[in-house]
């Protein structure tokens, strides 16, 4: 089923981890998990870019990204396609990230050990719920 | 290529739960593609069978032997994390009685662990697909994914 970046808003909540897959310039995969998928307009989504060295380093070299998110009350899962437009150190988008890490990280006793370096601003190519179990039960 | 077993007796143990794993492939585009995986076994010292959804279309169609692909597997609890990249050896596999049995041992130990991370129990099956395939892949290298300064680490093989 394919989806618009508003229609998944569970997503953009930060209680399930999220994962980005990217490919080095030679095809090699690479998966990381990402703590925190922020909505950033109707066609933008941000991730945060804490100890993602080799995900940006592939980003730079292929923009394409594939993210695999969740939403937590029903464990309806969802795959974006994405491409990497901008790196951002500063402005709202950045603010509203640091915060929003901040207050994960003081949660969970991590205050200072999470540091955020930078906001990837990805635009959404292609948002589809993944079919299982409980997207059958519901139909 | 590795010389000694990049999937040790400790590790055959850790991929089996309660952890969330997941298949990725790139197309011949270089376009990447991540696909959740239901179930793990390490086969030896340097193989592992993974089941994905036989609805995963993109990433069975990017995994053919001799493509790169990466398995990435991460305890729910403490979020220790292994990454393993290499080639595919086999893939879209029929399910078997045995990979049956794989997917509810996983779907048994996630959904007990799932409360200390804030999941309910009860909803964990939802996220499980209606049928599987396996996929059989050769790891060539080792990285510790867990999040944190050492994130991307790679790992040498255990002799």
């Amino acid at each position: 089923m394919t989806l618009a970046v508003d229609d998944i808003a569970g997503c953009y909540e930060g209680e399930i981890p999220a994962l980005m897959c990217t490919s080095s310039a030679d095809g090699t995969p690479n998966l990381v998990h990402i703590s925190q998928v922020f909505r950033v307009d109707a066609q933008h989504v941000a991730i945060s870019n804490q100890f993602l060295d080799k995900s940006i380093a592939n980003l730079h070299s292929n923009p394409l990204a594939t993210i695999l998110c969740m939403e937590p009350g029903t464990m309806d899962s969802y795959r974006l396609l994405v491409r990497h437009v901008r790196t951002e150190g500063e402005g709202p988008t950045f603010t509203a990230v640091r915060r929003s890490i901040e207050a994960i990280a003081a949660m969970t006793g991590m205050s200072g050990v999470f540091a955020l370096r930078a906001v990837e601003v990805l635009r959404v190519l292609h948002v589809e719920q993944i079919p299982s179990r409980g997207t059958h039960a519901d139909r | 290529m590795s010389l000694g077993a990049l999937i040790d007796d400790e590790l055959a143990r850790f991929v089996r739960g309660p952890v969330a794993s997941f298949l990725a492939t790139a197309d011949a585009l270089g376009t990447p593609d991540a696909a959740r995986v239901y179930g793990v076994v390490a086969i030896g010292g340097d193989r592992l069978r993974v089941l994905i959804s036989s609805d995963a279309e993109t990433a069975l169609r990017n995994a053919v032997p001799g493509a790169s692909m990466a398995v990435l597997v991460t305890d729910i609890t403490n979020y220790r994390s292994v990454q393993w990249k290499g080639s595919i050896v086999e893939a879209n596999v029929p399910q078997t009685p045995g990979d049956l049995a794989l997917i509810d041992e996983y779907l048994q130990r996630f959904a007990a662990a799932s409360p200390l991370v804030g999941i309910p129990s009860d909803v964990c099956w939802r996220m499980f697909p209606l049928a599987t395939v396996a996929v059989v892949v050769q790891a060539e290298e080792m990285f510790d994914q867990t999040p944190g300064p050492a994130a991307g680490r790679r790992v040498e093989a255990s002799r």
